[in-house]
Formats: structure tokens, C-alpha cells, sequence
């Protein structure tokens, strides 16, 4: 996986840097923006963005993928605030992107985060945390519905957590805060 | 990690971190913790992790929208035009300095001619926006961007103003025009090199955006 900066100094690094991050940059645009058109003009507008910048960008202080998706929350606070003031463009655009504020893009960006994060788990654990976290449902129905014993529900959620944990410190997260 | 002794226990961590404890259990989970540090450490991290959940919105997980195929391509296309404006850019400073020299020296008027001829032109076709319509044709000029704009639309009377935008977000009006109910055709000068152009836009006397594109020379 490209890491370095560098990498987008040529035609086949941008490419390789799109391929490992171009998908999850579009995702998290999307997730804000609402919007498929605008949401692949936040992407152009990003690496654009990380090309020019490139000169400032210093691998000792974080990653390609974290110094991406810094460029992203900003060119999607841009387009959310330069779309709310400009009329639609067509006769029946969804008119559902709002303008962002520096607040929303971040709890944004943090719920993208752990429904990321949430994807990356084996339907085996993803399965289990969501009913019995996000649905709250009793671990014996749950134990019921997928045929196995109550214990292996809650070891199953002990190790979707655990997952959960490496996925996350894999998207960035830090339980600092 | 929770030593092999303590497995029994891991169901029990991860439901109290989530808030989901048996309570039958939780006095002899809190009389095991009481003498394990491991576990206690496990808790930690477990409710560190079930901190962050409540942020996410499970009917979206469903929801992995991709990009459409021709973005990579697009992204490699917008970089390499950046790179060739930049470029242009560091070239048409140099010429213009040896211009200078040129003229200095008493042949400038030959060079500055040369330039003219070979001066960039670029078209654009605004998205169609409330009924208006609109194409530009920008002439890249030693004083600036000189834009032909023909437009259809535009409300009688209507004072408009037309703007250039460089990469750095500047932009540069390159003056008013009257809307009429015919189609409008009018030829506007901003002060912007062609090769910094980056957007041509359109605002009414409310500030309203009213055509808009940008611009790849």
C-alpha cells in the first residue's frame, strides 16, 4: 500500500494511491455530501488538493491515509457550504445536502468511522454485535435466532469487540478521547 | 491479553463494557476483577471500543456505495491537468521575463506578438440552471482572460457580474452586463491568466450563483 506522499509525484502512483484509499475517501464523502456527483468531485478535488500540498506533507507526523482524509473533511465542509448557496442545478436534484458545519463533518467522519470499522467485521461478529448492542436484544434470542448456545453469543461479542478495536485502530481511531 | 484462566470471564467482560450484565453475575464478576488486573486492563479496552459505538448507525452498514469506474481515471485526469497548469504557468513566467529582456533589448514587440498568437483558448458549456443556458469562450490575453459569454435565460434587466476563480480560491470579476430577455452575448475581461483560471461563475444582484463551471484549459 502506497504510503508515502511521493507516490502521487507520477501518473501510476496517483493510481495506486487512488486504489487504496480512492474508495473510502468517495465512501466517507458520500456518507456527507448525500450526493453520488459531488461526492466523486470531493475526491478529484482531494487528491488535487494532497498533490499540491505534497511538499508539506511529513510521514513522521501521520499517515498517507490519515493526511487524506484530513484534505477530504475539508473539501467537504468547501463543496457542503459552496452547494448550499447555488441554486439546483437540474430540475429534481435532491436539495438534501446541507452545510456543514466543522462539528457535523467531524461526528460524521467518527460514525463513518465506526460503521466502517462495524464492515470489516466477519458477519459473525458483525451479526452479533448489532443485535445485541445497536438492537438490543436479550443474548438468549439471539442465541435462538442464529441456533447456537448463549455462551458462544457472548464469546462471540467478547472477540467482536476485540475486532472491532483492530479495525479501528486500523481506520485512525485512538480511544483518547 | 486474559490469561487462559481467566476465558470463562470473557462473555461476562463484554456484555458489562457494553452495559449487558447478568446481573446474577455481576457480583462474582466484580469479586474476579477485584483480583485480576488482566481482566480489569481487558475491561478497559472493551469499554473503550463500546465508547465509540453509539456514533455508528447500523441501518447504514448495508450502505457500501462504491465510485463509478471512471473516477480513477478522473482523479489521474485532474492531477495531470493541475501539473501541466502549474507548468504552463512556470513557462509563461519565464517567457514573460525574457519579454521583458526582449524588450530591453529593443525586439520585444516581435516577442509579445509571438505570444499573442499563440495565446490558449478554451470553451465552456455551463450546466443548464434554472432555465438559463450558457456557453463561454475564454481567449487567454497578455492582460488577463477575455471572455466571450452567450447566454439565454437571464432575467431583462437583471444586473449580472462575471467572475474568475485561480486555484488558490481568488476570484477576479471580470465586470457586469445587463440580462435581456434575448439571448445575451457580451465580451468581458478579467484580470486572471487563462492558464490560473480554474472556474467561470455568474452572480445575480443578490449574490445568487447563477452559472456555474469549471474551467480546464
Amino acid at each position: 500500500m502506497p504510503g508515502n506522499v511521493s507516490a502521487l509525484a507520477t501518473e501510476d502512483g496517483v493510481r495506486a494511491v487512488y486504489a487504496a484509499h480512492g474508495a473510502e475517501l468517495f465512501r466517507f464523502a458520500y456518507r456527507s455530501l448525500n450526493d453520488r456527483g459531488l461526492a466523486e468531485e470531493a475526491v478529484q478535488e482531494t487528491f488535487v488538493r494532497a498533490w499540491q500540498a505534497s511538499d508539506r506533507f511529513d510521514d513522521r507526523l501521520g499517515s498517507l491515509r490519515t493526511w487524506l482524509f484530513a484534505i477530504v473533511r475539508n473539501v467537504v465542509i468547501d463543496l457542503s457550504r459552496a452547494r448550499a448557496v447555488r441554486p439546483a442545478l437540474a430540475p429534481g436534484e435532491t436539495d438534501d445536502v446541507i452545510d456543514l458545519t466543522d462539528d457535523s463533518v467531524d461526528r460524521i467522519l467518527g460514525a463513518w468511522q465506526v460503521e466502517e470499522a462495524l464492515r470489516m467485521l466477519s458477519d459473525e461478529h458483525r451479526i452479533v454485535l448489532v443485535e445485541v448492542h445497536y438492537r438490543g436484544r436479550p443474548y438468549g434470542d439471539v442465541a435462538a435466532v442464529l441456533g447456537v448456545p448463549v455462551g458462544t453469543v457472548k464469546s462471540r461479542v467478547f472477540y467482536a469487540l476485540k475486532a472491532m478495536r483492530l479495525a479501528l485502530e486500523e481506520l485512525g481511531w485512538n480511544d483518547d478521547g | 491479553m486474559t490469561a487462559d484462566a481467566c476465558r470463562e470471564w470473557r462473555g461476562a467482560l463484554a456484555a458489562a463494557a457494553l452495559e449487558r450484565e447478568d446481573p446474577a453475575q455481576q457480583i462474582a464478576l466484580r469479586a474476579h476483577l477485584d483480583g485480576c488486573a488482566a481482566c480489569r486492563a481487558e475491561l478497559d479496552d472493551l469499554v473503550a471500543v463500546a465508547r465509540a459505538l453509539p456514533a455508528a448507525d447500523p441501518d447504514r452498514l448495508a450502505d457500501t456505495a462504491q465510485p463509478s469506474s471512471r473516477l480513477a481515471g478522473q482523479v489521474v485526469e485532474r492531477v495531470a491537468e493541475v501539473r501541466t497548469r502549474r507548468r504552463r504557468r512556470r513557462i509563461g513566467r519565464a517567457l514573460a521575463a525574457a519579454a521583458v529582456i526582449a524588450a530591453l533589448l529593443g525586439f520585444g514587440g516581435l516577442l509579445v506578438a509571438n505570444l499573442g498568437d499563440d495565446a490558449e483558448t478554451t470553451t465552456v458549456e455551463f450546466p443548464a440552471s434554472d432555465g438559463v443556458t450558457a456557453r463561454a469562450d475564454l481567449h487567454g490575453a497578455v492582460h488577463g482572460t477575455e471572455v466571450r459569454l452567450e447566454a439565454s435565460g437571464l432575467e431583462a434587466d437583471e444586473v449580472y457580474w462575471l467572475w474568475l476563480t485561480d486555484e488558490g480560491g481568488e476570484r477576479v470579476a471580470a465586470g457586469t452586463f445587463r440580462g435581456s430577455d434575448d439571448e445575451v452575448a457580451v465580451t468581458l475581461t478579467g484580470a486572471l491568466p487563462l492558464a490560473d483560471t480554474v472556474r467561470i461563475w455568474v452572480t445575480d444582484e443578490a449574490d445568487s450563483v447563477v452559472l456555474d463551471s469549471p474551467v480546464r484549459s
